[in-house]
């Protein structure tokens, strides 16, 4: 522990600081960069600015000054459109802005798409493998080749099963990491 | 709370909220103040019931409207704080705001003789 007192800066990373702030951000999620950060920068200077009126600075008084500020969602927009009017974007910035943006959301899309298809292909691999467990795995057959997937008997024999004991519970675990990362994705995408 | 109350309560909160932009161009006109400033007058005159949030978007629409300017004030310790000041426009605006509020407000007096 130290004695040395805590700057007004220092209260700006307090947890409902943080918080008021994660929420003005995702309020004006959409708008231009530079918007984003004149209202970032500016609601950051009232904070500082009200922390430094204030003679102790403890949770009770940072409640009250966001309190004080009002719901993001109450007033962000409006200054966002305001700071917008005084400030234009040229047509080519912004159709620029929109294609970039709407690029990234496309992207994001797909990656999380390709994650629950390959998760969704080892879900299969698992069901195929309990039922059936010498015709799904990693295989070297009897001419040398390699075989992923499934095995259907009437073609080349199988050699040896590479992966053996070890081909359900790999499967569960990129399963999961798939899933998990689609999921993950697809809710950045939703929330942010 | 009452409903004669509570429409009381809505009413004043409407008056306050309306006034908040003549209001604003008075306190600049009186001298120049950063964001948290202005509030802390804002609220001495209006009272608790208009959210300091709501002063910034008519700040920036003030801006936009080039009645408001703002300079950068690096004197003080910390970050470089905003400092908004009334433009020529906006002294003139002022002017005509404040003498419609007058006007107004002398005849809702003359109603209650």
């Amino acid at each position: 522990m130290t004695d040395q007192p805590i700057s007004q800066t220092d209260y700006m990373f307090a947890d409902d600081v943080l918080e008021y702030l994660g929420e003005l951000d995702h309020v004006l999620k959409g708008r231009r960069k530079t918007v984003r950060e004149h209202v970032r920068a500016d609601v950051e200077a009232h904070i500082l600015e009200a922390l430094s009126a204030k003679p102790d600075i403890d949770p009770c008084s940072r409640a009250e000054i966001l309190s004080g500020l009002g719901d993001p969602a109450s007033y962000a927009l409006a200054w966002a459109d305001a700071i917008e009017v005084a400030n234009p974007e040229s047509r080519v910035v912004r159709l620029g802005r929109m294609i970039g943006e709407g690029g990234w959301a496309l992207s994001r899309r797909i990656l999380a798409g390709l994650c629950f298809a390959l998760g969704l292909i080892f879900g299969l691999a698992i069901f195929g493998r309990l039922v059936s467990p010498e015709t799904v795995g990693l295989f070297v057959l009897s001419d040398g080749t390699w075989l992923v997937g499934s095995w259907t008997s009437g073609s080349v024999p199988i050699a040896r099963d590479v992966l053996g004991a070890a081909t359900l519970p790999l499967c569960v675990v990129l399963l999961a990491v798939f899933v998990g990362l689609a999921w993950r994705i697809q809710s950045k995408r939703t929330h942010r | 709370m009452t409903k004669v109350s509570e429409e009381r309560a809505r009413i004043e909160r409407q008056m306050r909220k309306g006034v908040l932009g003549v209001a604003t161009l008075a306190a600049l006109r009186q001298s120049p103040a950063h964001g948290y400033a202005l509030a802390q007058r804002l609220k001495e005159v209006l009272g608790g019931s208009v959210a300091e949030g709501t002063l910034y978007p008519l700040l920036a629409s003030f801006e936009a409207a080039g009645w408001v300017k703002h300079d950068w004030d690096t004197n003080q310790a910390g970050p470089a704080r905003k400092v908004h000041s009334l433009t020529v426009e906006g002294q003139a605006a002022a002017a005509e705001l404040l003498s419609v509020w007058r006007e107004t407000s002398a005849r809702i007096e003359d109603m209650t003789r």
